[in-house]
């Protein structure tokens, strides 16, 4: 439905709707919104996938046993998933605020320090991923407890005893066995993220200027100013990224699985 | 609490006094009606709607649209195909046609208030000339409302232009005092800044000028274009608040009342915001803040009619909502009128209501602004697409990440964009 939507005319103005070739996508690349938002979504993903499984990787081989103190930390990591994702924008939004606590206890070793954190160009786009990443964290790290758990113990315990050390042998033996775990983290995450609306609207709205208008963020826009043949090519265009991004990758990572 | 209990009891007295006209109405009683109403919307409209409900024995469903971001948000539900039996919107020619009241509205040109209001021949019209709107509120006067100790302690007359605006930066900078809140986070407000500037700028045929393609908003001499320039001309100069990106409206407004900050611009329907910060004291309110109009170079008010207690009603295929809707209009601009204009302390625009008893000096300030003008109507009112998009290009000017030469053309684009959307000849 959305595809012929995209290469139409689609206004508030009219009831007619009439197939209008790519005017759509000129109209967004001549208004230099189309490479901004495609840019933004870009990095904004890169971002808060990369971020996402390193510290859940983490996270994960820290909490890997089941103790009660685990079972404790485990919970609280998940509990952010939990909560609405406008929510979640909307308690960080206070946090980065310049007069909000993360000012506050950073003034209490650097006295006078203020700083807009979602405010600023160059900061707000990776503040509003960290958030994304921090929102979902405990899903990820869940699935690569389950996926370090599923590693005979044997195997590591052979490496140990052939004489390399911990790191190594979680390096070199227990995550090339985590890829079944590593390719559903890195897929969802980075399509999760594509699509990221609900974080970055609660957080800065886009702003401050197009620093974080992404692509879900921009065809909200254009729906709100009536241009809905420009916002389904906006929808588009997520579909073909996701597309474009998914199938590849998943055929990468699925070849170097164990 | 004793705003609540006032309002309560305004509730109370509206609906004991009325009743007995709706019932004379024959009005058909206990149709639920939804209505997508402003989350701006003071103590006096709701009390308005409680008021129509205990009259009529209809049920008034409201859904919340928040003030920032309004526009967006009906558009995007308006087209998902959603629809209230009635919407509270603007009631400016450009967004009526967003709306394509044409087919979606009902006409209301031949009712009543029309006759009875003058507030028509500025707005509730869409370009095809008919009345889609039901307006009971006193037209947005866009101005600064300024904190009268700040200016004082400072020997400050109230700017009137622009120019004055930046002559003062000067004197407040030095005690750390920003001359003008702005509100980046909410967005509008940077955008609506240019507006202002460009409604006193530009001629009197400006805009007629531009539908005939004679000007064009990329001009260099445009008014959009000194609009933007005189924006950064206030930034460059110091004159706006340090946090401007993150800060919200409300928090101009706090910053204006507690004098951290010396002017708000505004329009005047946010006054029961000022109301809302002090606690609903109105003494304490009139002693701490004024309001005044502002020019671009020479003083003047821009006015426009606004969305809060504007009613739009769109054709849902229910008649018998479709009715109970028209009666709803009905009341709040016929016998609910005088009584909202009372408890609202907002100026009456349709005759045969008297002065409210009760105006706060802030509403005098308000109401002498908009006599005194001159007055010039927001410059996009009649433009194709009402320069919605100026939220986006001002976002990006206001951190650098568009300067005046390519923020002006996107100007032009989004007018030519939605002209062309709804099909006007030559464009």
């Amino acid at each position: 439905m959305n595809v012929p939507l995209s290469f139409s005319n689609w206004t508030t103005y009219r009831s007619e709707i009439v197939l209008n070739g790519l005017s759509n996508f000129r109209l967004l690349y001549r208004q230099g919104y189309l490479v901004s938002a495609v840019r933004v979504t870009v990095v904004y993903s890169l971002i808060a996938m990369t971020l996402q499984n390193a510290v859940s990787l983490g996270l994960a081989y820290a909490l890997r046993e089941t103790t009660p103190a685990n079972g404790f930390f485990r919970a609280v990591f998940f509990l952010p998933v939990l909560i609405s994702p406008l929510a979640a924008g909307y308690i960080w939004r206070g946090i980065l605020d310049p007069n909000g606590p993360l000012d506050h206890a950073i003034a209490l070793a650097l006295p006078g320090f203020s700083f807009a954190w979602l405010g600023n160009p160059w900061t707000a786009l990776p503040a509003v991923a960290f958030v994304d990443a921090w929102k979902w964290i405990g899903l990820t790290t869940l699935v690569y407890i389950a996926g370090i758990n599923s590693v005979p113990r044997t195997l590591n315990e052979a490496a140990l005893m052939d004489g390399a050390n911990a790191w190594q042998a979680f390096w070199r033996v227990t995550f090339p066995m985590l890829a079944p775990a590593f390719t559903f983290n890195v897929v969802v995450t980075l399509i999760g993220a594509f699509s990221a609306f609900d974080v970055i609207q609660a957080t800065t709205a886009g702003g401050p200027g197009a620093s974080t208008r992404s692509i879900n963020i921009l065809l909200r826009m254009q729906w709100g100013q009536g241009n809905f043949g420009t916002g389904s090519a906006l929808s588009l265009i997520i579909t073909l990224m996701v597309v474009v991004v998914a199938i590849p990758l998943v055929t990468y990572l699925r070849h170097r699985e164990v | 609490m004793t705003f609540k209990m006032r309002q309560v009891a305004a509730v109370a007295a509206i609906a004991a006094a009325l009743s007995s006209q709706l019932v004379a109405s024959g009005h058909a009683a206990g149709v639920t009606l939804t209505v997508w109403h402003n989350t701006s919307d003071p103590a006096a409209v709701t009390a308005l709607y409680s008021a129509y409900e205990k009259a009529s024995g209809n049920k008034l469903n409201l859904v919340d649209i928040p003030a920032d971001g309004m526009e967006a948000t009906v558009l995007t539900k308006w087209a998902s195909g959603d629809r209230p039996d009635i919407l509270e919107f603007h009631p400016i020619s450009s967004t009526l046609d967003q709306l394509n009241a044409s087919q979606n509205l009902i006409d209301l040109s031949g009712e009543d208030f029309v006759k009875q209001s003058d507030i028509y021949e500025i707005g509730g019209r869409a370009s095809d000339g008919k009345v889609y709107a039901a307006i009971t509120t006193f037209p947005e006067t866009w101005g600064l409302y300024y904190n009268k100790k700040v200016l004082a302690d400072h020997g400050l007359k109230p700017a009137t232009t622009f120019e004055a605006l930046k002559a003062q930066c000067a004197v407040l900078s030095k005690d750390g005092i920003a001359t003008l809140h702005e509100a980046g986070a909410s967005a509008w407000p940077v955008a609506v800044q240019v507006l202002i500037y460009a409604s006193s700028a530009a001629s009197p045929t400006y805009v007629a000028d531009v539908l005939n393609h004679k000007a064009k908003l990329d001009d260099p001499n445009s008014p959009i274009v000194a609009g933007i320039k005189s924006w950064l001309d206030l930034k460059a100069a110091g004159c706006y608040n340090s946090d401007l990106t993150t800060a919200t409206f409300e928090q101009s407004t706090h910053a204006v009342y507690t004098g951290k900050a010396a002017y708000q611009l505004i329009h005047s329907n946010m006054a029961p915001v000022y109301l809302d910060e002090a606690k609903g004291d109105a003494k304490a309110l009139d002693a701490a803040v004024g309001f005044t109009g502002i020019g671009a170079t020479t003083p003047s008010t821009t006015v426009s009619p606004g969305p809060i207690g504007t009613y739009l009603l769109p054709k849902t295929g229910d008649v018998k909502k479709q009715a109970a809707a028209l009666d709803f209009v009905r009341f709040v601009t016929g016998p609910g009128y005088a009584a909202y204009i009372a408890q609202s302390g907002t100026f009456p625009i349709i005759k045969g209501a008297g002065d409210p008893p009760n105006a706060s000096q802030l509403g005098e300030d308000i109401k002498a602004a908009y006599d005194k003008g001159p007055r010039v109507p927001l410059i996009n009112g009649n433009l194709p697409g009402g320069l919605l998009n100026g939220i986006q290009i001002m976002g990006e000017v206001s951190v650098g990440q568009l300067t005046v030469e390519q923020a002006a053309p996107q100007y032009q684009t989004g007018v030519e964009t939605a002209a062309q959307a709804q099909g006007l000849p030559g464009w």
